[in-house]
């Protein structure tokens, strides 16, 4: 029980790092793999906010949410210039990711930043045999609540309808009347601020580290294609397996613990290649 | 087809993880930025006060990127220091030139030695700093005949016939031995969990330790070995063995913080073993959840000696903190590199270099210190208890004293 517990709460962090992204490539068919960069700022905004200027913590994760999201503006602007082009997307992705990290790098040292230190969040709750640290489920509590008003924005309201219009058929949706570009620029602020809060949330257990721009991204594009692209469902579902996988193949087979959810991609990749949503993006 | 682009990214994602590319990993920015100010000062040191007897090349390849990042900048302050203080009456002009050791891929880092040695012509070498790295060069520094000085540990089995490593302050899988030895004789401990990162340093140091712990009578019940580059620990805080009297660990800086607030998060309170440079440079983040436990250290800055309080004191001057483990041996080896070149009459050779440095009687910042024939140091290790000083911050306490570890008998 234990292992499985831990492996919702790595969920719980994974499903923050990978909604926004599935998010940008459902709704716009964008490749924005500068997405793990948009996660970095965010924790290190979080740690300037919480450690370097000892804010409230919830006010360093509204703080790395608002600074994502305003860097997702600039983001959407450039992504805006290679549209339906997805090697000139990677290729600017890749060179964003240089330049954000260099310039985070430049900012707050290369030197990681250890777990941020949040006082009234110290301990864990003991449900049994099992002990969850209180930052796992506040974590927790913030992954299933941005999942939850994800899945109601996408599937409950008029918005949600016409961004997975979007999805489906573009240019449909623009004979309709409806602005479609604004709803983007919309999804794509939301998707990097999500990846914000992530960063402030995952530097809980994680801390901030120039390294995450990578490492991040590599783990959300393997979640993404699990869960199958634009379903926050399916991301969620994705998270959740690959989290708890991660715990066990940790626990029981540590020496392939590397390799095991990639091995559950090729899996997933060969039996349902829409990944677990099955859904397919434009 | 987007599916398959976005396996094609993941595909190249984790090449770049693998090589390294991450987090603008690149040496020739760092080795240029080094490079430059570092050589200048040390030439124009020495070449003003006195005519110039010898020149050499030092090439110092350690970790400026990534997590491991921290040992970069340490390790050049105490080069610089060193160059500083003996710059003027050594004789010895040196040119430093760096490069970025990749903590998560040697093969690039052995690239980078070649540049280094190949190009740029560094005829001796400080670093690398990880196990797995010196691993990898090694082979190669052993064919191009070039003395490597590991100034954080490495194998014993590098130096000697084994290679042309210099080895300070100790093999080691001899280093830790000391904490090992105390829990057993002093605090009593009877049985002992580790945890250590997956590569050769993690199993030889701590191998170091439960060797002689196992020798005292103890017994280790439960091993894990963590794979390099894991940064989420609350899998291996959750597993400990409730039955281990302590826990006998060593991480990474950043790792070890880390795993640190997990383990307090879930309120284990099973007493701590910690060793090497712990907590360097998050310690004072941590202190106030490691009052009381034992640790080893090789380096403190509370040593009570007239080079290391001279250290300390000069450290402050310059840079308004504390010097810790890496700077201070990045100084002394520099330092030591310079004290052989000076006996050696300028000559950069192994057996030179070995010949010369054989038995000199070194007074460092740990204290007495020697090195073996085959370049391996023997020197002080500390057992130290994490305590909170008057003005609040958190120190290593000096409670008892090993003398000459580090080289085989």
């Amino acid at each position: 029980m234990q292992t499985f517990s831990n492996g919702i709460a790595v969920g719980a962090v994974l499903f923050l790092m990978a909604s926004g992204l599935s998010l940008l490539i459902g709704a716009m068919g964008v490749l924005d793999l500068a997405h793990g960069a948009v996660y970095m700022v965010g924790a290190y905004l979080g740690w300037t906010l919480a450690i370097g200027l000892g804010q409230p913590y919830p006010v360093a994760v509204i703080g790395a949410g608002v600074g994502a999201g305003l860097l997702g503006v600039v983001l959407e602007r450039l992504f805006r210039r290679v549209p339906g082009m997805p090697d000139e997307q990677i290729l600017l992705s890749f060179g964003l990711i240089y330049v954000i990290t260099n310039v985070v790098q430049w900012v707050w040292s290369p030197i990681a930043k250890s777990p941020f230190d949040v006082s009234w969040l110290e301990g864990s709750v003991h449900v049994a045999s099992v002990a969850i640290p209180n930052v796992r489920l506040a974590i927790a509590v913030v992954g299933f609540a941005v999942a939850l008003v994800l899945w109601y924005v996408q599937e409950r309201t008029r918005t949600g309808a016409i961004v997975r219009a979007g999805m489906d058929d573009a240019n449909m949706v623009r004979a309709l009347g409806i602005h479609l570009d604004w709803v983007v620029v919309g999804v794509f602020v939301l998707g990097s601020a999500v990846a914000g809060i992530a960063g402030a949330m995952g530097g809980l257990v994680l801390g901030a580290s120039s390294a995450q721009a990578i490492d991040v991204l590599l783990l959300a594009l393997v979640i993404v294609v699990v869960g199958g692209v634009g379903s926050v469902v399916g991301t969620f579902a994705a998270s959740m397996l690959i989290g708890v996988l991660d715990a066990f193949s940790r626990s029981l087979v540590p020496g392939m613990s590397s390799v095991a959810i990639y091995a559950l991609m090729a899996l997933v990749l060969v039996v349902r290649p829409t990944g677990l949503s099955g859904r397919l993006a434009r | 087809m987007k599916v398959k682009v976005l396996v094609a990214a993941i595909g190249v994602l984790a090449v770049m993880v693998l090589v390294g590319c991450g987090g603008g990993e690149t040496s020739t920015t760092a080795s240029t930025a080094a490079s430059g100010s570092t050589e200048t000062t040390a030439a124009e040191t020495a070449t003003s006060a006195q005519p110039t007897k010898a020149s050499i090349t030092v090439g110092v390849l350690v970790p400026q990127t990534g997590f491991a990042a921290n040992y970069g900048p340490e390790a050049q302050q105490g080069i610089d220091m060193a160059l500083a203080e003996m710059g003027v009456d050594s004789g010895v002009e040196v040119k430093i030139i760096t490069a970025d050791e990749d903590v998560l891929d040697a093969s690039n880092t052995l690239e980078r030695l070649k540049k280094m040695v190949e190009t740029d012509g560094a005829q001796i070498v400080i670093g690398p700093v990880f196990g797995s790295s010196q691993q990898a060069v090694a082979p190669y520094l052993t064919q191009a005949k070039i003395p490597w000085f590991s100034f954080l540990g490495a194998s014993k089995d590098l130096a000697g016939s084994g290679g042309t490593a210099f080895v300070w302050p100790g093999a080691d899988q001899l280093t830790a031995g000391p904490l090992g030895d105390y829990a057993a004789k002093t605090l009593g401990y009877k049985k002992i969990a580790t945890l250590a990162p997956d590569y050769a340093y993690g199993h030889d140091s701590i191998t170091g330790a439960t060797d002689t712990f196992t020798a005292a009578g103890g017994k280790v019940i439960q091993q894990q070995w963590v794979p390099l580059g894991t940064t989420d620990m609350l899998q291996y805080a959750t597993k400990i063995d409730k039955n281990a009297d302590a826990l006998l660990m060593w991480l990474v800086p950043s790792d070890a913080a880390s795993f640190v607030k997990e383990y307090r998060n879930l309120g284990v309170k099973i007493p701590l073993l910690m060793f090497l440079g712990i907590f360097d440079p998050t310690f004072q983040e941590v202190g106030d959840l490691l009052v009381g436990e034992i640790g080893l250290n090789e380096y403190n800055p509370n040593l009570d000696n007239a080079r290391n309080t001279a250290f300390v004191q000069s450290y402050k001057a310059k840079y308004n903190a504390i010097p810790n483990q890496t700077t201070a041996f990045a100084y002394t080896v520099m330092e030591n590199i310079i004290q052989g070149v000076q006996k050696s009459g300028g000559k950069t050779s192994v057996e030179d270099l070995r010949a010369a440095m054989n038995g000199m009687a070194l007074d460092t910042v740990i204290g007495p210190a020697t090195y073996s024939p085959d370049g391996i140091a023997s020197s002080n290790r500390y057992i130290v208890k994490a305590a909170q000083a008057a003005d609040k911050t958190y120190i290593w306490d000096p409670i008892e004293t090993y003398e000459n570890v580090g080289a085989p008998k």
